[in-house]
């Protein structure tokens, strides 16, 4: 479940801002060099048993969003477009270990921060302009649920 | 630029409770609040990056009353790189987030067991 949602997520920032790179964070990934891009991190998931035998578990899975904006007017509206698109759209859901990939539902998206990136004169222009947000996706599961 | 977070007590909630529940257990329930905020902060220091260690006793001497509503609890930092390592930091970012998600579902539910005590 957890690389479904983080890719249903990349995807549907990718539709959203179409041409805008939208990078996929991991251990040792490079930044694009030019701006714009969009990147998607993975944080700290969090479990909540729901049901007496653990038949029904809650796990609220978190990510980071980062946007890295070429000046301060573009960073001003894409946060808010990407904002608005996580909290008002429905986000396909992906089966992605199955090939070809495909839809097999939606889920919502909760922002629950969005905290712009003070910029220091000691470092480069490329960490100017930056915003993150925090996105929760709370996913609720049985023993046989089979995504 | 100061970075916190609130622990909110059920402000409005427990006005229309303190009808029901009298002052004793709002008092508890101010409390339990004020006892998960400490212990967050506590949780975020010891979780935050350290280089001279101005981040981490930043953090854990910062919780305190909110000066707008005797119901909320608010700690963090107000030194100007916190929000900045908060996000960024390599292998210790979300050291004040973690520590809300880790104590969120128990906050809510040692209120919530106040309140059933009735």
């Amino acid at each position: 479940m957890q690389h479904e949602i983080h890719y249903s997520l990349k995807r549907h920032l990718e539709t959203a801002f179409a041409g805008v790179p939208v990078v996929w964070v991991y251990d040792g990934v490079s930044l694009p060099a030019v701006k714009p891009f969009i990147t998607v991190e993975q944080m700290q998931n969090n479990n909540a048993i729901i049901s007496k035998g653990r038949e029904s578990i809650e796990t609220t899975f978190r990510f980071q969003i980062g946007l890295y904006a070429g000046n301060a007017t573009e960073k001003d509206r894409m946060q808010s477009q990407i904002n608005r698109s996580l909290i008002f759209e429905q986000i396909t859901l992906y089966q992605t270990s199955i090939s070809p990939v495909s839809a097999v539902g939606f889920f919502d998206a909760f922002v629950t921060s969005v905290v712009p990136i003070p910029w220091e004169e000691a470092e480069a222009d490329t960490q100017k302009h930056k915003v993150y947000f925090t996105v929760e996706v709370p996913f609720t599961y049985g023993r046989n649920t089979i995504i | 630029m100061k970075f916190s977070a609130s622990v909110i007590g059920i402000d409005k909630v427990l006005r229309k409770l303190d009808r029901q529940l009298g002052a004793d257990a709002i008092a508890d329930i101010d409390k339990i609040t004020e006892a998960y905020a400490r212990k967050m902060a506590a949780e975020s220091a010891e979780m935050a990056p350290v280089k001279d260690g101005l981040l981490k006793n930043s953090i854990a001497s910062s919780p305190q009353q909110s000066d707008e509503d005797i119901h909320v609890w608010e700690y963090g930092s107000n030194l100007p790189y916190a929000v900045k390592q908060e996000f960024t930091h390599p292998s210790r970012k979300a050291f004040i987030r973690n520590a809300v998600w880790n104590n969120r579902d128990k906050y809510s539910k040692a209120v919530l067991k106040r309140i059933s005590k009735g």
